[in-house]
């Protein structure tokens, strides 16, 4: 009879774990990626900072000064204004991308009240009118692929994602209608402005917290406790028992992603009349995306979600910090870095549902298959081929994977360090050696 | 080692999460045998078996084919060990004809319409199967696609056969066909394990029986030295009584009557063709008919969830058709359904037991706002505007916009004690309950609205005997009170123990309304089949009420 080889990893689930220990989890990840990322930028910093000054300035780049403070709280603020809006659609399972193009709408309405009728009509009046045209132009926005949805059962993702587009070309549009001298850029309008609670940073950030403070507790509550957001969870959960309960299905999508795009809109409002007093195509600052990451990771729970805007703010402006004082002038290692703690904040996930066997000896005391990617293997592999350090010298990626392969033993204490930086120096050995191959 | 025995389990367990599906399991099934493994819906045979053929991986124990110990981790290697599976779901493609399905898979070669015919058509006659090899899927009715299946598992060279329910979609008849060739396989010295928990065909066909409980090996027996009362206790654990009560009750006026019905299905063609029927206060009016017959649709169509093409339906002398889910059950029909999906519709399986309450009725919160009463010897511009205020004041209070979630939880609470829910909490998701006490929040919320005609399709799918018996109670209850009551049914022997009148249905169309008490297994089998048409013998009367409340205007203008 045929030898049949034993799996050799073996992926059962868990029980539910109690949330106390699931947070140690997420937490410890966090801590292990923070470790792993200040290992990696100390060693790659062309000023030779260590590896303390990193943990220095990613809280410095956060908390460092009064005004970092509350420009910390503001983007915090919007960000979770945004994930808000999306989770509304979300529990819809409505899958709205299209966060982007609805933020924008609604900075370009804000911005056109401002342009068209600042300084001639009162400044209560205009603010006003920007708020109603704003809220209004996102929901427009969001309006549009719902009604597609609703009546012709089309893909929202791809509606909405297509909708951004439209959006950033016609914010691009208006302000080379508006400043037609060929930079794309807007300087700040002057009139119309939204009031502030007093000069500084703080005055200027407080509206925005308030309105994000506002909005939380009333998407919270919508959710909770109201007809409308039964509704909502019913016809996500079922489309035929929302039916058999006498619900118009339809209504339903089209009611919420008005809210929904509202809500956008008034993130553009508030960009606009309160932040920056212009408007840019990148003035969504990609929150549309960040916003769904907001929203999963909070599990869709208004009150998880701030804490998680809490985070991703924290790194963002943190990792900028960092890269000033470390001295890197690319933007992208700032990416890398924070994508890796993404990877570990979202990989902890798997392991807190499901608990991996390794099937080392086989299971009745058999020899065990040799699995292909053990240390020993990994070891070999590179004498066969040409040394890491003879690779063409690419400017950083060598020490990168260096650095990256140091905390590789350490990183099995926390589980998904194996599966994502395991094969990655082997990748990067085999990758070189295509590309020898090619020159050969 | 016995060279009889051609498939050995020991010890095999297997775990969902903290959940055992199965427990330390040890099984043999001899050549030429064909074993029963008999359990409740949940005990785990599926998972079994699904072990033996290769879909999950068993977290402890070993199975040895034909003496030798095996491992078993793709279906593959389940088709190496010349294992093959049946499954309840027929996976089949269907713009393939019989022959083009059963060569599809491993093993290359030349390929010949008519070589590969001649073969297919060489195993059917070799077992007396009946197939047409070049006849298409979508042509075949659900028992011809399970020949195909079957031929299919024995044209790759199987000798071990698992067959998943294999009767649960098959009219008696077709039963007895399928029994027949399975005595053939048995002959020519296949092993077979047959799934199932209908316990007069474990009598009928195999030669032994595994009993498998909540995970559990409770044991194994010969056929013939045991019985079914004795089978029953193995599977439930404790002494069952199997008689289903049908209390006599006063027959009232028809309290819902379908008058000349047309439906049609999801792509468009006739699900159910000029049905008419009557349904009293205090009877249960059962539907039979082979799965997919148009029950479905007919449900739907009286909940007001499916467009009704032509005909009427009447509630109390009155026209339902057109009006919306809400109007209709705010009449007082009330519909639980079990469609294939469980919780498909009826109810949100995420969603706690206290909000799977408020269901229906979430949108009867007010915020309690009385209107102003008028007092003597006020002036008319008085009272006018009281009346105004009085109109805004209901207004605001029909639309409170909050739901009342301590009158939901004080209905889960209700229900829980009464029908004896077993639930952690009324917080739980209902995904999380058995698929018994599932159904009894279903059911428990529907009684509580008190409706006087109840649609129950299907109520008793996927649960165990107890949980089955007490839907039957609880559905003799509401009998008793006076509801009129449709029961769509599968079981055959249930349903002439349960119901007052059996309506049975082939292909959308009416093969006639029987009497439960009057009529036999064999009588309903060859209506089902559509071989048997009572419906014709007797003219197009039938299923119309002598004391019809319909007035004669409105049954014709519809």
């Amino acid at each position: 009879m045929e030898r049949v080889k034993e799996p050799f990893i073996h992926i059962t689930k868990r029980e539910p774990m109690p949330w106390w220990k699931g947070l140690c989890i997420r937490v410890g990840a966090v801590l292990i990626a923070l470790i792993i990322s200040a290992i990696f930028i100390s060693a790659s910093s062309p000023r030779g900072r260590g590896f303390f000054d990193y943990f220095a300035s990613l809280f410095s780049g956060a908390f460092g000064t009064e005004r970092r403070f509350w420009l910390f709280l503001q983007n915090t603020a919007l960000l979770l204004c945004v994930a808000l809006a999306l989770v509304v659609a979300f529990k819809l399972k409505f899958w709205n991308l299209g966060g982007n193009g609805q933020v924008l709408m609604g900075c370009l309405a804000c911005a056109m009240c401002m342009y068209y009728l600042g300084g001639k009509w009162s400044d209560g009046a205009v603010g006003l009118l920007m708020f109603v045209v704003s809220v209004a132009a996102g929901a427009i926005w969001a309006v549009i692929p719902a009604i597609f949805k609703a009546f012709f059962n089309t893909n929202e993702s791809l509606f909405t994602l297509m909708m951004n587009y439209i959006a950033m070309y016609l914010v691009a549009y208006f302000i080379a209608v508006w400043y037609p001298n060929g930079t794309g850029a807007m300087p700040p309008l002057t009139d119309a402005n939204l009031p502030t609670f007093g000069s500084g940073q703080a005055g200027r950030s407080l509206p925005v917290i308030l309105a994000a403070v506002i909005v939380t507790a009333f998407i919270y509550c919508y959710l909770r406790f109201t007809k409308h957001g039964y509704e909502v969870s019913l016809v996500g959960e079922s489309k035929n028992s929302a039916r058999y309960a006498g619900i118009n299905v339809k209504k339903v999508i089209i009611r919420t992603l008005v809210l929904s795009g509202a809500l956008c809109g008034l993130v553009g409002f508030l960009l606009v009349g309160s932040v920056n007093h212009m408007v840019s195509t990148s003035m969504d600052g990609n929150m549309g995306f960040t916003g769904i990451m907001v929203a999963w990771l909070g599990k869709f729970n208004p009150l998880i979600m701030a804490g998680v805007s809490l985070f991703i703010n924290f790194l963002s402006r943190g990792m900028a910090q960092v890269c000033t004082d470390f001295g890197f002038t690319s933007e992208a290692l700032s990416d890398i870095v924070i994508g890796l703690i993404y990877f570990f904040f979202i990989g902890c996930e798997f392991f807190i549902v499901y608990k991996v066997h390794f099937n080392f000896r086989g299971r009745h005391g058999r020899e065990a298959p040799r699995f292909s990617m053990t240390a020993e293997d990994e070891a070999e592999q590179p004498s066969s081929g040409p040394p890491l350090s003879e690779a063409p010298p690419e400017e950083g990626t060598g020490r990168a994977a260096d650095a990256l392969s140091t905390p590789v033993e350490g990183g099995t204490v926390c589980a998904p360090a194996p599966i994502g930086a395991e094969p990655s120096p082997a990748e990067a050995v085999k990758k070189r050696r295509r590309s020898k191959e090619e020159e050969n | 080692m016995d060279e009889n025995v051609t498939l050995e389990l020991k010890h095999i367990s297997k775990y969902f999460g903290s959940v055992a599906a199965n427990r330390d399991i040890s099984l043999t099934l001899h050549k030429g045998e064909i074993l029963a493994l008999l359990g409740e819906n949940g005990s785990g045979k599926t998972t079994l078996m699904n072990m033996i053929s290769g879909i999950y991986y068993p977290d402890e124990g070993q199975i040895f084919v034909n003496g030798q110990e095996a491992v078993i981790s793709s279906p593959q290697d389940a088709f190496r060990l010349k294992i093959g599976m049946v499954h309840q779901h027929f996976k089949l493609i269907d713009i393939f004809t019989a022959a083009q399905n059963i060569v599809l898979g491993p093993g290359g070669g030349r390929y010949g319409v008519r070589r590969i015919n001649g073969q297919v058509r060489s195993i059917a006659e070799k077992y007396g199967f009946e197939l047409d090899p070049a006849k298409k899927i979508y042509d075949m009715s659900v028992s011809e696609k399970q020949t195909v299946e079957i031929v299919k598992v024995l044209y790759r060279g199987a000798d071990i056969l698992i067959l998943d329910e294999p009767t649960a979609v098959l009219t008696p008849q077709e039963t007895e066909k399928l029994f027949a060739v399975m005595r053939a396989m048995k002959a020519d010295g296949k092993s077979i394990i047959i799934i199932t928990h209908k316990l007069h065909e474990v009598m009928a066909i195999s030669d032994r029986v595994a009993v498998l409980r909540k995970g559990e090996y409770i044991g194994c027996v010969d056929t013939a030295s045991t019985s079914e009362q004795a089978l029953t206790e193995m599977m439930v654990g404790q002494k069952v009584e199997l008689n289903i009560e049908r209390p006599v009750t006063e027959f009232d006026r028809p309290l819902l009557e379908i008058r000349n019905l047309n439906i049609k299905n999801d792509v468009g063609s006739l699900a159910i063709e000029d049905l008419s029927f009557f349904i009293r206060g205090g009877e249960i009016l059962g539907v039979a008919g082979i799965a997919g017959c148009g029950q479905r649709e007919l449900c739907e169509a009286i909940a007001g969830l499916r467009k009704v093409e032509a005909g009427g339906i009447f509630h109390e002398g009155e026209s339902i058709v057109g009006l919306s889910p809400k109007a209709i059950y705010d009449k007082g029909i009330s519909m639980s359904f079990i469609p294939e999906d469980r919780l498909g519709m009826g109810l949100a399986p995420s969603m706690s037991v206290t909000d799977n309450m408020m269901l229906k009725n979430y949108q009867d919160t007010r915020f309690g706002i009385r209107p102003i009463p008028d007092r003597k010897g006020e002036s008319a511009f008085v009272r006018r505007s009281k009346h105004a205020l009085n109109r805004v004041g209901a207004f605001v209070d029909r639309h409170d916009p909050f739901v009342d979630r301590r009158k939901a939880r004080a209905e889960a609470q209700r229900v829980i004690e009464e029908l004896d829910v077993v639930t952690p909490s009324a917080e739980t998701p209902v995904r999380r309950l058995s698929g018994g006490n599932v159904q009894k929040v279903l059911l428990g919320r529907e009684m509580l609205t008190e409706p006087n005609v109840l649609i129950t399709a299907y109520p008793v799918r996927g649960l165990d005997i107890n949980s089955s018996y007490l839907i039957y109670d609880i559905l003799n209850r509401q009998k008793k009170a006076g509801t009129g009551i449709l029961f769509i049914g599968e079981d055959l022997d249930v349903m002439l123990a349960l119901c007052d009148k059996i309506m049975v249905l082939c292909h959308g169309r009416m093969m006639g309304v029987v009497h439960a008490d009057r009529t036999s297994k064999e009588q309903l089998g060859l209506m089902m089949a559509g071989a048997l048409d009572l419906a014709e013998e007797k003219g197009k009367q039938m299923g119309v009420a002598k004391d019809s409340r319909i007035g004669e205007d409105q049954a014709w203008s519809e």
